[in-house]
């Protein structure tokens, strides 16, 4: 490991980041969440943080290209939902009206019909070719690491709610992911596993905090250490992290599902004042 | 000339020494209640407006020393040191006071007064002691500041002193001190108990015969003749030879010593302003992605700055329209109480640009944002002089900065040091439902040699980080250098690339006002 690893910030235009999101999309997503079902929400929280890296690349009334987004669902067989730079993931945009509350020009809470973009529609059927989908991210970051050799490191974050088909070809992808990267550091590999268990753990440096859960072991397994230098953002996400911690946020509900994407997404959202 | 060097700031500060009498004769009536309470009444009030007077923003510059010495059963000191010390021996109290309301009517409010002196009335100490001791509190500081303007000695009775002789004799001794700028000045305050008020006079014939306020006359300084135009704004004129004694007059001090915010001299010239602006946007981007604004009024001798918060929505349009508003519209001037009132027409002028841009452009992720109601954000410096009368005022919310350099003095408002920056300043947004920081309103005095430069957060930065290693007059030296668009190129490109204290890569706005008469 490098001794100033995942230090290339702020991410601009001439240092772009770039961010993947794994999502699971088998049978099993049409189980109760929240207020829908697991690929409802989960739909809803991937659409909500791409909005806002879209808000966060905007300058004035343009998109500078600041990251790489790309989606990647697996459920029945793997998919490429959008892959690119920022600018073209907008064009990539459908739009659908939805309910929305907010405060309007005066000042005054409303309910609005409002039209939200949208990239990830909920889907949910089939088996869980998670491994199939760290094998297509292996391919996007190689493409994208041959361009941005030193830049800040590509952030995979996968989200599911339970466990892979092929645990050993699973591991195996994955940790092929985590070997690439940058001469600025390896890839972060962050899993998010969503439950109606009311028991979260967040970011756990031990196994042993996990209890006897298979799952569990196996996704702490594959998840990154958190590098040091995402301590004080984490503290913004009421996040705290201690030496070893994992990527890892299991029993994950709704809102900590949503607080881990921001999270893992965050370096491109530092501080993007250096345009080159 | 004497008793020029009027304190001004923290590097030349000065001296006031309050004494107060605390005898038994205190308990007759004065104007309003006994005497005791009608002097402690004039010095809570007197403290309050001078701390007022060093107020810059949160802060109390150090622009002035107080002692306050009471004389009752004992010589007492209540209060001492500089202001900003002082200022928090306060004790604030909620206390019944009237006010005239908007239709001129009398009305009783409770207000929150800060109180440094309680009404007290004891047996004597003699004041002469009271003169002594202030005799060598002004001994001391004079050997301090051999330059400054000369301490001011305050004394405050209702009586004439047991020991006539030694009072006058002490008062005479304090008198003779004095800094090259001139004698220590002894003002008296008479209270009397009758109603008459008499200020400034110049021949004990004014004084009806009253033995009490003849001594004190005769222990009271001249006013010195070039400190009469302090006295204008109060609309009181003194004679020659005006002695400094106020009979039963609650409120005249506090003229006395109103550091920084009275002017210095009134000259019939008018001050030559020399402006100079620049803009430059970050490193890599072109103009149209520079979110800094700036404007300027020659006429109105207005100027103004305001940096374009780069996450919020639309935010170049915003600084664009404040600036330009501030500098051409002078309908309603800008101040600390009517700014959301203020910013109402430059709100609406937003957002029906906004929203035809929106329509024009259609692109989801503005129309989106624009549907949600979000708001633009700027920081934002409004500058404006005062030509005639030799004053500055400046109405600034968030990062930007005012710097003022002038005799050797170095002011920064409002953000004093360089590790004050964040990324969350304050800021005018475009929507009103969004704003709740007010902005400051800062207000100084400007002469020949004056230096004034408007800046938004990068530079400012940069020029705080010279100050605190001993660095500012290179830098002062270097801003005062640039006189075209090319050298200030030059200059950011430069102090970007430094390997000592770099320039942050951001936009950058300049304007730089020098004086001249």
């Amino acid at each position: 490991m490098y001794e100033m690893a995942y230090s290339n910030l702020p991410i601009g235009t001439a240092n772009p980041g770039c961010i993947i999101i794994l999502v699971d999309q088998s049978s099993s997503m049409a189980g109760p969440f929240d207020s829908g079902t697991k690929a409802d929400r989960t739909a809803i929280a991937v659409n909500r943080v791409i909005n806002e890296l879209v808000v966060k690349c905007t300058a004035g009334e343009n998109i500078h290209d600041r990251c790489h987004v790309a989606v990647i669902g697996y459920g029945g067989d793997v998919e490429v939902i959008i892959d690119g730079m920022i600018s073209e993931v907008v064009l990539l945009a459908e739009t659908m009206r939805i309910r929305d509350s907010m405060i309007n020009r005066a000042g005054k809470y409303v309910e609005v019909e409002i039209e939200m973009p949208v990239w990830l529609k909920p889907k949910a059927e089939g088996w869980t070719p998670m491994h199939g989908a760290f094998e297509q991210a292996s391919e996007i970051i190689q493409q994208w690491s041959m361009k941005w050799p030193n830049a800040f490191p590509p952030v995979v974050i996968n989200i599911t709610d339970g466990e892979p088909n092929f645990e050993d070809k699973t591991r195996e992808a994955a940790e092929e992911v985590r070997e690439l990267g940058t001469t600025d550091g390896n890839v972060l590999v962050f899993n998010v596993h969503i439950s109606n268990n009311k028991n979260e753990i967040i970011l756990p440096n031990r196994e042993a905090q996990l209890g006897s859960d298979w799952a569990a072991e196996f996704l702490f397994d594959i998840s990154s250490i958190l590098p040091e230098s995402f301590f004080p953002t984490a503290e913004v996400y009421d996040f705290w992290p201690q030496q070893g911690s994992r990527c890892l946020a299991y029993h994950a509900s709704e809102s900590l599902m949503i607080r881990l994407l921001q999270f893992g997404s965050m370096p491109p959202l530092i501080a993007p004042s250096s345009d080159t | 000339m004497m008793y020029s060097n009027i304190p001004l700031g923290t590097n030349n500060p000065g001296c006031i020494v309050i004494l107060v009498d605390q005898s038994w004769f205190m308990n007759e009536e004065g104007q309003t209640g006994t005497k005791a309470d009608c002097a402690a009444k004039i010095i809570n009030n007197y403290i309050a407006e001078l701390v007022l007077s060093c107020r810059v923003g949160e802060a109390i510059k150090d622009r002035c020393h107080i002692s306050v010495i009471s004389y009752g059963d004992q010589l007492k000191c209540i209060a001492e040191g500089m202001i900003s010390k002082v200022a928090d021996l306060a004790e604030v109290r909620r206390i019944k006071d009237f006010i005239l309301d908007p239709t001129g009517k009398r009305v009783e409010v409770e207000i929150e007064m800060p109180i440094w002196l309680e009404p007290q009335a004891h047996k004597a100490a003699p004041m002469y002691e009271a003169f002594d001791h202030a005799c060598e509190i002004v001994e001391q500081w004079i050997s301090n500041h051999p330059d400054g303007f000369p301490p001011v000695v305050i004394n405050i009775t209702g009586r004439i002193p047991a020991y006539p002789e030694l009072t006058k004799y002490a008062a005479e001794k304090v008198m003779e001190l004095c800094t090259t700028d001139g004698n220590v000045l002894v003002f008296n305050v008479y209270i009397s108990g009758c109603d008459r008020e008499i200020i400034f006079p110049n021949n004990t014939g004014q004084l009806d015969g009253d033995e009490a306020s003849e001594f004190l006359f005769n222990i009271s300084s001249i006013l010195p003749q070039n400190l009469f135009h302090f006295l204008e704004n109060y609309a009181v004129f003194p004679k020659s030879y005006a002695r400094c004694l106020a009979v039963n007059s609650l409120t005249q001090i506090s003229w006395l010593l109103y550091f920084r915010s009275r002017s210095v001299s009134r000259t019939p010239n008018m001050l030559k302003l020399n402006v100079k602006s620049f803009i430059i946007h970050k490193y890599g981007a072109t103009m149209t992605d520079c979110e800094d604004a700036y404007a300027q009024n020659e006429e109105a001798s207005r100027y103004a700055i305001a940096d374009g918060v780069a996450l919020s929505f639309m935010p170049k349009p915003w600084a664009e329209f404040l600036v330009k508003h501030f500098c051409d519209t002078t309908a309603l001037s800008l101040t600390e109480e009517n700014w959301k009132k203020w910013l109402l027409p430059i709100q609406e002028e937003w957002y029906r640009f906004v929203e035809e841009r929106v329509r024009i452009l259609n692109r989801f992720f503005l129309t989106y944002r624009f549907n949600k109601a979000e708001s633009a954000a700027a920081t934002f410096i409004g500058f404006e002089i005062d030509k005639d009368n030799h004053k500055w005022k400046a109405i600034i919310i968030g990062d930007s900065c005012l710097f003022h350099l002038h005799d050797s003095v170095f002011e920064s408002y409002l953000i004093e040091n360089s590790t004050d920056f964040t990324n969350f300043p304050n800021v005018f947004m475009s929507f009103e439902k969004d704003n709740y920081r007010s902005p400051r309103l800062i207000i100084g005095d400007i002469k020949a040699g004056d230096t004034f430069i408007l800046t938004t957060d990068a530079l400012a930065k940069w020029i705080l980080v010279h100050k605190e290693t001993g660095k500012l007059e290179t830098a002062c030296a270097i801003l005062k250098a640039i006189e075209t668009g090319a050298q200030f190129y030059e200059f950011v490109e430069t102090a970007r690339a430094s390997e000592g204290i770099c320039l942050a890569n951001d936009d950058v706005t300049l304007i730089r006002i020098s004086v001249s008469l």
